[in-house]
């Protein structure tokens, strides 16, 4: 995987159109002309790949520092070495973010997403689908009483933006890798009290899921209930 | 007196009356009971697609419902007791004494509105009503038992069909059922049967005069009419096959509906009654914003994967005719028409042979 690849990945510019209602301030870029990259299939994660929440944690606060001490020599303050995050603005809130994306992408361990041309519906396990219309419109949006979704083209990669209450915004950047063998999921937490968003990615490698053994049933009261169908059956049905 | 001429002529015309209506066999001193035809429903679809999901309207849940919702209204008329044959047409043909057309206003597991139309033959409005209700939903001795949550709702038609069925006189029901074979024969011989009717002053349909006893045309019509219930009769089945298969998925889809609904209007309450607990940006904060929608999210995304469940497909209609079998396809709508296109070409034929 190209270090040129993960870091176009990284980087977080996205539509001003998309943050909207969102009091941080990102890089405003246009979005690139859509290549719709084909992201079917499924997909489980690569724990190997995946960022460490603590290296994104130091990396973020390491920028901060940086930029601090960039605005303090500016104003021609002392320079301090070695701040701990205590010391930092709003640290507390950066690390409640850092949980926060850990806390959302750590359960959807499996993927399994089904593409056409016009639409995508990304199932994830133990969480909502991430689902997107992307046929007339550049952007397709959907908005309820506890949140806005808007979601569209970047170029190749595909942008899911999730505005909630509270100055939060949940965006996540899908990316197919070089091969089509992995896919990154880039979860990007934006939060009003902070200026800077924070970015973890969560990386997923293609695998052929075989039919089921179990038939599942939604129940409502106690979700989905999955009973182990016998070995004939199966194969049947396979 | 003609009118009791023609119940009298009815009552010799046998067989077929036995079979198909009531009213057909209703003995002179025997009080007469109408028959009702409950249409399919309107699904009341928004014509305006993007508005569907806002609005909470699946469409594919609508349409089930729309043949779903007037076989609940159908047990209800028929456990009453006070009526004669109830049957669920798919079409507005004027086959029955009393025709019930309903359009779905709102249906969301929670409340159910329906606009609800009721005339008989003669064009008199019984009911033109906004139905609504709330769902009930009970545990009984213990556990919880399969009860309709807007019962309700149909026993208040029921009862608003029965209060206005008490003002006839037994004289104005034959006067109905009279006009429902003269309407059907209408429908289906008008250069014959246009001279029976008129519209009165009030614009109802009122008898002008009744064909003769012994009229050929009268028998066949009626003979086509037996044969046109015969078919209603037939898709009947398909309607109880449609509520056994459907009403498993269709009561979790409506929990699924009634809870979201109950969960938005907690939430209101929440959000207007106290700040969130938690400070602005924090950890709980974000937590509490991601799992309100993530909550709602799965909660529609399970609905919809009910909604996917749901089969409209109807299989063909096998209907014995005289000494054919008729297959017919398509929706049930489509096969209706195609059963009255067979119905007018055999009178057609008929009435060649004779010339």
């Amino acid at each position: 995987m190209s270090l040129a690849f993960w870091r176009r990945v990284a980087s977080g510019a996205f539509i001003a159109i998309l943050l909207s209602g969102c009091q941080t301030k990102p890089d405003i870029e246009a979005p690139r002309k859509p290549l719709r990259a084909d992201f079917s299939g499924s997909w489980e994660m690569d724990y190997s790949l995946n960022d460490s929440l603590e290296g994104k944690l130091d990396q973020y606060f390491y920028a901060m520092r940086r930029q601090l001490q960039r605005q303090s020599a500016g104003a021609g303050a002392d320079r301090r070495q070695g701040q701990g995050y205590a010391q930092m603005p709003n640290a507390n809130a950066v690390v409640a973010m850092a949980r926060f994306a850990d806390q959302i992408t750590r359960a959807t361990t499996t993927m399994d997403i089904v593409q056409t041309y016009n639409h995508i519906n990304v199932a994830r396990e133990d969480s909502f689908a991430l689902m997107c219309e992307f046929g007339r419109n550049e952007f397709d949006a959907y908005e309820n009483l506890f949140g806005k979704e808007v979601c569209g083209w970047d170029g190749h990669q595909l942008v899911f933006h999730l505005n909630l209450p509270g100055g939060v915004a949940v965006q996540h950047r899908l990316t197919l890798g070089p091969k089509g063998d992995k896919l990154n999921v880039a979860t990007t937490i934006y939060n009003d009290q902070v200026a800077k968003p924070f970015t973890l990615n969560r990386v997923y490698m293609h695998f052929e899921r075989l039919p089921s053994d179990f038939q599942c049933q939604q129940t409502v009261t106690k979700g989905k209930v999955c009973s182990l169908v016998s070995r004939e059956t199966a194969e049947v049905q396979r | 007196m003609r009118l009791l001429v023609l119940t009298m002529c009815r009552v010799a015309s046998v067989c077929f009356s036995m079979l198909f209506s009531v009213h057909l066999v209703a003995a002179p001193n025997i009080e007469p009971r109408l028959s009702i035809g409950v249409q399919e429903f309107d699904p009341g679809i928004p014509n305006d697609a993007t508005v569907h999901r806002a609005q909470g309207v699946f469409p594919i849940i609508r349409k089930a419902e729309a043949r779903y919702l007037p076989y609940l209204l159908r047990q209800q008329l028929v456990a009453d007791e006070r009526w004669g044959v109830v049957r669920i047409m798919p079409n507005n043909y004027q086959a029955a004494d009393v025709l019930v057309q309903g359009v779905i206003k709102h249906s969301n597991g929670q409340v159910l509105g329906l606009q609800i139309l009721a005339q008989d033959s003669t064009g008199r409005v019984w009911v033109d009503k906004m139905y609504s209700a709330q769902a009930v939903v009970q545990d009984e001795a213990g556990e919880r038992q399969r009860r309709e949550p807007f019962l309700a709702i149909y026993r208040q038609i029921a009862a608003d069909l029965a209060a206005f069925d008490a003002l006839l006189t037994p004289q104005l029901r034959r006067n109905i059922s009279t006009v429902s074979t003269l309407r059907y024969g209408v429908d289906m011989l008008p250069e014959f049967f246009s001279e029976y009717l008129h519209t009165d002053q009030s614009g109802l349909f009122a008898v002008t005069r009744l064909p003769a006893e012994d009229d050929p045309m009268l028998a066949r019509i009626e003979r086509m009419q037996a044969y046109e219930y015969l078919f209603i009769d037939t898709a009947d089945e398909q309607y109880q096959s449609l509520q056994e298969g459907v009403q498993k998925a269709y009561d979790l889809w409506r929990e699924y509906s009634r809870e979201q609904v109950l969960y938005i209007d907690d939430f209101k309450r929440r959000a207007a009654g106290k700040k969130s607990e938690y400070r602005r940006g924090s950890f709980g904060a974000m937590t509490q914003s991601y799992g309100d929608y993530q909550w709602f999210r799965s909660q529609e995304q399970n609905q919809m994967e009910l909604a996917l469940g749901f089969d409209n497909e109807v299989l063909p209609t096998v209907v014995k005719l005289q000494d054919r079998v008729v297959t017919l396809d398509g929706n049930l709508q489509t096969q209706y028409q195609q059963w009255r296109d067979i119905l007018r070409s055999m009178l057609e034929l008929e009435r060649g042979d004779e010339h």
